[in-house]
């Protein structure tokens, strides 16, 4: 195995480091095809009157299509939701070591703390080449800002989506003018999913310098070990000093394995940023 | 005695001033099919088929009974003959024509010596030809083309291309020979009896529209509400269960009803229309079509007392909750939802918020990065 983990190059011995399990990655990858299929069946409705919305319509196989794929893909959505909530509850249970309160607001909690305020003032003013840069552990702000933000979207999309799927069933218990309301939150709120997503979402991760064009941790579950100084030194040391890093060692990342990364992100990221401008056209020519 | 009948036939036909021309005598001359003359530099022929003619109905007739001024030649008419006087026999269809304005010779419609009766399918005003005769001067007229709009309105499909020779063709509608502008009073197709013409084949439409807001407005002033054209067009009439109907339906209600076109639009129901979808409610799906009552009739589809019936159609099981939803319900009307304004605005905040924090901070992230990874060259450490 030492061939295989020594750069083609340098020479020298490079480590790969395990950031995601397969199970982080299935999940991942339901929720990059749900989430696309979702936002190219979902946005054609919010700017129908639109020729790129109609056209899209019209590749879906119509709207009446386009609403089955919708439902299909929303359904998706729910399963890798409870599967997360599922996997939360045995990792509390079984596989955490730590006291609970401990671990709720530590390291490797999706819990915001004080340190991610610290970590977001210490960001921006590195931005402004004032501070060094803040060192961040397993989950930075923006991570838990992700994560947070697409728990919160699919309970706010996901109920209101239920609700307009199953009205009749939902008028037996909340009034009708309720589905009103819905439909605005279900619209505006995956206005600012897909927008949230195919933008910030996309710099954060793939986009910004270092990543670009694209980072494949997520597909690949590996990182590097000069990446993972660099990104997550808290989270190395604290793997050092508790003597956890062997644990997470593993074999690089196969060639096969990188070109599915590649040919999956860039079709993800493609259709998004095509959907970005798409709407980002409509809400220009809306004020003319 | 057999000498003086001789000499009172030779006196009597020396006292005819001429020889009446005999129809065998006008065809001795005109079944010859080279025989042409030459009118205002076209060459026109003159041939006359004697079995057509004979054959129409006015086979019975002599040629002289209509070109009168031949009547007088002896041998030979004069080159040039005048007008046929069809109103010397028809003069109660010619007064009308004259009436009515209408700039058609007789023959431009029934023909000139094949004239068959109009239930003679070959005759040129039986009624599947009827189109194609009026056609001759009414296509590529203007715009819009009505011939073209009948080709593919549904009385036309249903004519042409299904062969259904009692679907309405041209005088059904515009009359015979009292054919007039639709802004004279007198006519058929006047805005004021388009109703009762429509209702000379779709009765039981028109009557149960008379009992609705519309029928019973217009029938006082027909200015004020949608008479059968408003909806239906004139030429190109839909099928009102075809989609391309159900499509548009939305933009003709919107005609008047604009605020009710602008909400509904807002809405799901009109969402997914906008896209091509007609499965989901339009218009008439909840406020009737013909029949459309006010809301505070209690006949009304969207009446309290009917309007869990009129969602079932659609949404089995629907309720007294469910019929609560505001189908069109503009958030952008604080004054009229309140409550869905402020939702509506609450996103708007959020929406501008995140997309304002996260896009400075992206920007700001980008320019440090890329100064930071440019600075240290390709090769460097991060």
């Amino acid at each position: 195995m030492t061939e295989h983990t020594q750069t083609e190059n340098s020479g020298t011995r490079e480590r790969w480091y395990f950031r995601f399990n397969y199970y982080h990655r299935f999940l991942h990858a339901l929720i990059i095809i749900s989430f696309l299929g979702l936002v190219l069946t979902g946005m054609p409705l919010k700017y129908y009157h639109t020729g790129w919305a109609q056209a899209l319509a019209r590749f879906m196989g119509g709207i009446g299509t386009a609403g089955y794929i919708h439902r299909v893909c929303g359904a998706i959505t729910w399963l890798y939701f409870v599967l997360h909530v599922l996997y939360a509850i045995y990792y509390i249970v079984k596989v955490r070591e730590e006291p609970l309160l401990k671990w709720f607001f530590g390291p490797d909690s999706m819990v915001p703390w004080i340190k991610d305020v610290q970590d977001v003032g210490g960001h921006i003013l590195w931005f402004l080449g004032v501070r060094e840069r803040p060192k961040f552990d397993r989950f930075t702000y923006w991570e838990k800002f992700d994560y947070l933000a697409v728990f919160w979207g699919v309970g706010i999309i996901g109920f209101s989506g239920l609700m307009l799927w199953f009205p009749e069933a939902f008028a037996k218990v909340v009034p009708g003018w309720t589905f009103n309301i819905a439909i605005i939150l279900h619209s505006d709120e995956a206005l600012l999913a897909a927008g949230f997503i195919f933008t910030i979402h996309f710099f954060n991760t793939h986009l910004r310098p270092e990543k670009f064009p694209l980072d494949h941790v997520i597909f690949t579950g590996r990182i590097n070990e000069e990446e993972f100084i660099h990104e997550r030194p808290l989270e190395y040391q604290r793997m050092v000093d508790q003597g956890r890093l062997d644990t997470l060692e593993t074999t690089p990342p196969t060639r096969i394995s990188l070109i599915w990364a590649r040919i999956i992100g860039f079709m993800a990221y493609g259709a998004g940023l095509i959907m970005i401008l798409f709407i980002i056209y409509s809400a220009i020519s809306e004020f003319h | 005695m057999r000498n003086i009948l001789w000499i009172a036939a030779m006196i009597l036909v020396a006292a005819s001033p001429a020889q009446a021309l005999t129809t065998s005598d006008c065809f001795d001359c005109h079944s010859d099919d080279s025989l042409t003359k030459t009118v205002q530099g076209r060459e026109i022929s003159l041939y006359i088929d004697e079995g057509t003619f004979g054959a129409s109905v006015h086979g019975d007739l002599d040629c002289t009974d209509c070109h009168e001024d031949a009547a007088d030649a002896e041998d030979e008419h004069e080159e040039d003959l005048g007008k046929v006087a069809c109103e010397n026999c028809h003069d109660d269809m010619t007064g009308e024509i004259e009436a009515a304005g209408h700039p058609a010779e007789c023959s431009d419609c029934h023909g000139t010596h094949g004239i068959l009766p109009g239930t003679d399918s070959r005759s040129t005003v039986y009624d599947f030809n009827i189109p194609a005769t009026c056609c001759q001067c009414h296509s590529d007229q203007g715009s819009p083309d009505v011939c073209a709009e009948y080709e593919t309105g549904v009385h036309g499909v249903v004519l042409i291309r299904s062969g259904v020779v009692f679907s309405a063709v041209c005088n059904d509608c515009h009359g015979n020979h009292n054919i007039r502008g639709a802004g004279d009073e007198g006519s058929r197709v006047a805005r004021a009896n388009i109703n009762d013409t429509c209702a000379s084949c779709h009765r039981g439409i028109v009557e149960i529209y008379r009992t609705s807001v519309h029928g019973k407005i217009s029938a006082d002033s027909p200015d004020d509400a949608p008479v059968c054209i408003s909806c239906h067009s004139a030429h190109d009439t839909e099928r009102a269960m075809d989609d391309e109907f159900l499509l548009t339906v939305v933009k003709r209600c919107s005609a008047c009803h604009e605020e009710m076109g602008y909400t509904f639009r807002k809405n799901y129901h009109g969402q997914v229309t906008g896209m091509g979808y007609t499965r989901a409610a339009q218009c008439p799906d909840c406020h009737g079509s013909h029949g459309i009552l006010a809301g505070s009739d209690p006949a009304s589809m969207v009446h309290p007392d009917n309007i869990i019936g009129t969602c079932g159609k659609c949404h089995p099981g629907a309720n007294r909750n469910f019929t609560l939803y505001m189908p069109h319900a503009d958030y952008h009307d604080a004054g009229k939802n309140p409550l869905l304004y402020y939702v509506y605005l609450a996103m708007v905040i959020l929406l501008s918020g995140v997309f304002a924090f996260f896009g400075i901070h992206t920007l700001l992230w980008f320019i440090r990065a890329y100064i930071e990874h440019a600075g240290k060259g390709s090769g460097g450490a991060h």
